[in-house]
């Protein structure tokens, strides 16, 4: 047990930091003395909803000659037969950041994004057509002040960005050690074909983000995310869209990707990373018998919520259909998300109170579901219709948060909250113009599950040991190939949480997985887990089979928890594609 | 307000102050970026130090904890001798290594006794504390102090840039010419000289090895 002088160190050194007196709440102390920052210096008040909603700017390709040094094609896999179609230039930068119009935070707080906005650019890239045509080259420079220099100093200058679900080779996937720093830069090709060329393994909403070994957490934090969405003739961006086959799902303006992030602020409204958690939950039994050993390094969490980097935006929406890409971005926090009206439109609005859910994990369902809520873990992204012409002009309608959070952050505690957290606010307003979206009644089919192709099963075991993260008892080793997967097989793998409290979200690159079955069951058809995914929430002792395949490249990729900062505490593996007849 | 501080380069971009000059401090420095209690160490060279003031201000920190028992259960301390091997010309300069027993019968003469049989080069240091000293620094960075009688050694290693705020971690028992790199990971970037055009850093031309890195060094 810490004792009374601890707690009061504590307080005086941040004090010393802040220049804010700290509450003397005892009533709200843990039992060992020890609090997360966000209960004992919360960050400061912030109206809700008085500040509109960041929507990002779509990238603007540049011509390829803008591009000096040209890109090289030996540098790539594969590059000569997926010429890109579209060039751009990403500047990684810090920069003021307003998270909302009101004191502190109208100075601006110390971000990191991309070309002068966090989150970064959206991008806009369609799959190759029967010409060919499709695709993106991005080059990233890295433009951030040196180690010492930067102003967001819990973060590290030196980035690898990841673009989560693409489906592209190692050299450009952003893997951890492909890092790049001050004065740097890194060449990303997006071929932008499905695998295997199935349409079927189509992905819709991508987001890139950092992924540097060690430093994930602090540097997605600092606000290194964006999204990257992908078209098609079917999912054409064009909600008037007359040929056969066409989605016709809400376009344009009415295509809105929402990244959540819940952060914590200091009083000067700079962001406050926390790096060492503690426990804060006595009943958690102890990693090992007869100890009362601990464990920090859990999570993060934040005290306000943050929509597009803005804490608790309105965003005005015309009374009809639109389209949300909703993206938990972390770094360790789960949503389960609700809407909720405060019309009083009784029935009718109870019927605008839903989701019509069109992907999970970015990838087009084979038909919407109809959800009253829905859960993110981190990384996770579902795309779903709100029709808001279940509203009147005027109605507001709370996108709102029932999960509750262990305060250490390592995962949900199982409850829900009765009220819950207000995340964002939709105003809204009468509709411009005769609104010609549709929803769909079929998306995109499931690809075959074929047992004949499967070579070897494995077993990956999630656990905790010693102050760090592990898997299979290892730390990751970016040096040491965990997998060795022959190039055109499947596998059948196992992921085994071990432990009876934490939660983690695992994510593996470059291919999605579907689910066989969890904790011994195959899954419902009305499951929306029973799609093509590429983060599984992995409960307490959850055990899930899963069946994955590994196509079109060779190369090094990575699996890891998506909770960041046990990520950045080592649990993630190194696997490799290999041609045939040289896995493990 | 908002629309007042519009820059540019994006309609409705956030961003405000588009050179990044301001007067506002830098970001982070409360309880997440760099706190740490001052408390008092002492060394089992005899010497007495202030944790932030003398042992982390300014400096790359290495810093564990450990206890002399713990080392039959789990060697830390070999691990971490075989990382100091790798950080020759860096110990005792820019960069230090701390391990913090956890056992308060670990005093200062008993772990003199107990470097002796270490290569201890400069800049390492083998360090004990009033225990509600080491239990407050372990409230900060490892629970695993918490039972005063800890013959327990953790896995987890801090490295860190005390002088900026930038932590990270690894496992003591990691590749040691690796964990020497990723301390250097934290050192101060170079500031000379004009920026030039930015250097590629890869993707490497690839060839046929596919399970080299990525990078081009």
């Amino acid at each position: 047990m810490a004792t009374r002088r601890d707690v009061l160190k504590f307080g005086l050194a941040s004090a010393a930091y802040t220049g804010v007196p700290k509450p003397a709440s005892s009533n709200l102390l843990f039992p060992d003395g020890f609090q997360p920052s966000w209960v004992y210096d919360p960050s400061p008040p912030a109206t809700p909803f008085v500040a509109p909603l960041f929507e990002m700017p779509v990238a603007r390709p540049v011509p390829p000659g803008a591009l000096d040094p040209a890109p090289d094609p030996l540098r790539h896999q594969r590059f000569d037969e997926f010429p890109p179609e579209k060039y751009y230039i990403q500047r990684v930068q810090e920069f003021l950041w307003q998270y909302h119009p009101e004191p502190p935070y109208d100075q601006g707080t110390w971000s990191w994004g991309f070309n002068g906005t966090t989150p970064g650019e959206t991008f806009h890239v369609n799959y190759r057509d029967g010409q060919n045509v499709g695709g993106a080259f991005v080059r990233r420079i890295n433009e951030l002040p040196p180690v010492g220099q930067q102003r967001a100093r819990f973060a590290l200058p030196s980035v690898t960005l990841h673009l989560h679900n693409g489906h592209q080779a190692s050299e450009s996937d952003g893997i951890p050690m492909d890092f790049f720093g001050p004065g740097e830069f890194w060449d990303h090709h997006y071929p932008t074909f499905p695998a295997g060329f199935d349409d079927r393994e189509k992905l819709s909403t991508l987001w890139y983000h950092d992924h540097r070994l060690d430093f994930t957490a602090p540097n997605v934090y600092a606000g290194l995310s964006g999204f990257h969405l992908h078209f098609d003739e079917k999912d054409s961006n064009d909600e008037t869209d007359t040929r056969a086959g066409a989605f016709r799902l809400p376009s344009g303006r009415y295509d809105v990707p929402l990244m959540l992030h819940d952060v914590k602020f200091d009083q000067s409204g700079q962001v406050v990373w926390d790096f060492f958690t503690p426990t804060a939950d006595p009943t958690d039994p102890p990693p090992f018998p007869n100890s009362d050993y601990s464990y920090t390094v859990n999570g993060m969490l934040g005290d306000r919520f943050t929509v597009n980097r803005t804490i608790q935006p309105y965003f005005r929406v015309e009374a009809r259909k639109y389209r949300f890409r909703i993206l938990n971005g972390g770094p360790s926090r789960f949503y389960d998300l609700s809407l909720r009206a405060d019309s009083r439109l009784g029935r009718r609005a109870r019927r605008g109170e839903r989701f019509y859910m069109l992907s999970t994990d970015g990838n087009l369902l084979p038909e919407p579901l109809i959800k009253r809520h829905i859960t993110l873990a981190v990384a996770q992204r579902h795309d779903v219709v709100i029709d808001f012409s279940h509203f009147r002009p005027g109605d507001r309608v709370y996108l709102v948060n029932r999960l509750e959070m262990r305060e250490d952050g390592a995962g949900p505690t199982g409850r829900y909250l009765d009220e819950g957290d207000l995340i964002m606010r939709f105003d809204v307003v009468p509709r411009q113009h005769r609104d010609r979206s549709r929803i769909p009644d079929h998306m995109r089919d499931l690809p075959p599950i074929n047992f004949d192709e499967v070579r070897r099963e494995r077993l990956f075991v999630f656990d905790y040991d010693n102050g760090l993260w592990t898997i299979n008892g290892k730390l990751m080793d970016p040096n040491r190939v965990d997998a060795a997967i022959e190039q055109g097989s499947a596998e059948i793998w196992t992921w085994r949480n071990a432990g009876n409290a934490w939660s983690h979200p695992i994510h593996s690159h470059f291919e999605e997985f579907q689910i066989l079955e969890r904790n011994g069951k195959p899954l419902s058809h009305h499951d929306v887990q029973r799609s093509r995914k590429d983060v599984l929430a992995l409960g307490p002792n959850d055990e899930v089979k899963l069946f994955m395949r590994w196509r079109d490249f060779l190369g090094k990729h990575v699996m890891h928890c998506h909770n960041v900062v046990h990520e950045d505490h080592a649990m993630m593996i190194r696997w490799d594609i290999v041609p045939p007849g040289e896995g493990d | 307000m908002i629309e007042d501080k519009k820059t540019t380069l994006f309609p409705n971009s956030r961003r405000i102050d588009p050179n990044g000059k301001s007067t506002l401090p830098p970001a982070a420095q409360a309880r997440g970026g760099n706190a740490f209690p001052n408390i008092p160490l002492f060394a089992h060279t005899g010497e007495k130090f202030h944790l932030y003031e003398d042992l982390i201000k300014d400096r790359i920190v290495v810093l564990h904890f450990f206890s002399i028992r713990g080392q039959k259960a789990f060697p830390s301390l070999r691990h971490m001798e075989a990382i100091a091997s790798h950080l020759e010309g860096r110990l005792g300069k820019d960069t230090f290594i701390y391990s913090v027993s956890q056992d308060i019968r670990d005093t200062p003469a008993r772990l003199k006794r107990f470097a002796e049989r270490f290569t201890v080069p400069k800049g390492w240091y083998f360090l004990t504390a009033l225990p509600e000293d080491v239990e407050a620094l372990s409230d900060r960075l490892q629970r695993a102090a918490c039972n005063r009688h800890g013959t327990h050694s953790p896995r987890l290693v801090h490295y860190g840039n005390g002088g900026v705020g930038v932590w990270g971690g690894f496992g003591i028992d990691s590749d040691p010419a690796f964990a020497a790199e990723r301390i250097s990971w934290v050192a101060l970037g170079d500031t000379s000289g004009e920026p030039g055009a930015p250097r590629r850093a890869g993707p490497r031309r690839m060839g046929k090895d596919f399970s080299a890195h990525n990078r081009e060094t």
